[in-house]
């Protein structure tokens, strides 16, 4: 019991005592210096919310460059220029075979060591 | 008007990080009060400031606003001064000191008077600094909190992370240990 009493005026002295709370000259500055260069952590749900913010920002560019393809196609006049029924026009379908070969349809004019 | 604290946080999440200056400034006088409570030493004290400081820092974005700022910085400060404590308690031994005769004659005038407290508050302190040394980290971590700092179970239980019925049960185990303590310091004679 005396020792609980005596253990009760310690805390009880101990409680009376008055407690600094300054800090130290140049705290700020040296706490400054230990956060240079550290930045504050992410936390797992900011990480997950900016991963989903950017699968949701592809989503949209995706969707906008589709819709300005459909958009432009939609717009831009395609030119239909009839081509010539070649089944039916045997000279020219000779002439557009033969003109896929390169050379074949001029006659020579080649000189030796000149290609 | 002065900024909140909410609109700092915010300012130093966007990437202001001189923000964070006016954190510290605000909060660093609580900060140190805690700190100087559990360890006498004045630089052991700064450090532990400092790494409070950088503990939120880091984890600022952890800070969800719906408790004040100021509750949370604590939380943060007493799990750190646990922290450093433990890990003092491990490095070093423990080893009994011998009581100076300014502490001795604290205790003979306690003896003597009703009220030690208003007497000679060094010897006192450095008194409650050496037994509080033979404590295990818990117990001079919740003696201080509940008997110094005048804390209900309740709040040290939230700014400690422990159940209610672990601080009540810490507490009590760390009041026998002070006892043993003061007994094996041979306080007995003055009694």
């Amino acid at each position: 019991m005396k020792l609980e009493n005596l253990r009760r005026h310690l805390m009880q002295a101990a409680r009376a005592m008055p407690v600094a709370d300054h800090a130290p000259v140049g705290f700020e500055a040296r706490v400054r210096m230990q956060i240079v260069g550290r930045l504050p952590q992410a936390t797992p749900a900011d990480i997950a919310r900016a991963w989903l913010d950017g699968l949701a920002r592809a989503a949209c560019l995706a969707g906008a460059i589709a819709f300005a393809g459909v958009v432009l196609h939609a717009l831009v006049p395609v030119a239909h220029h009839p081509s010539p029924d070649l089944a039916h026009e045997p000279d020219l379908l000779g002439q557009a075979l033969l003109a896929d070969v390169p050379g074949l349809l001029d006659d020579g004019g080649m000189e030796e060591g000149n290609p | 008007m002065e900024p909140t604290d909410a609109d700092l946080v915010r300012s130093v999440l966007q990437g202001h990080a001189d923000a964070f200056n006016h954190l510290v400034l605000r909060h660093q006088p609580r900060l140190f009060q805690l700190a100087r409570r559990h360890l006498p030493d004045e630089s052991e004290a700064a450090d532990l400031v400092q790494d409070i400081l950088l503990k939120a820092w880091q984890n600022l974005a952890s800070w969800r606003g719906d408790a004040p700022f100021e509750h949370w910085l604590l939380r943060i400060g007493v799990r750190t001064c646990y922290d450093h404590l433990r890990s003092r308690r491990r490095q070093r031994e423990a080893t009994l000191s011998e009581m100076s005769d300014d502490e001795a004659s604290w205790l003979e005038r306690h003896a003597s008077s009703e009220d030690p407290a208003s007497h000679d508050a060094d010897a006192a302190r450095s008194l409650v600094a050496k037994v509080f040394d033979q404590l295990s980290p818990a117990g001079r971590l919740v003696l201080t909190l509940l008997e110094i700092e005048d804390r209900s179970v309740r709040e040290i239980a939230d700014l400690t992370g422990w159940s209610i019925p672990l601080v009540k049960v810490r507490a009590f185990r760390a009041r026998a240990e002070m006892r043993r303590v003061l007994a094996r310091m041979g306080v007995q004679k003055y009694l």
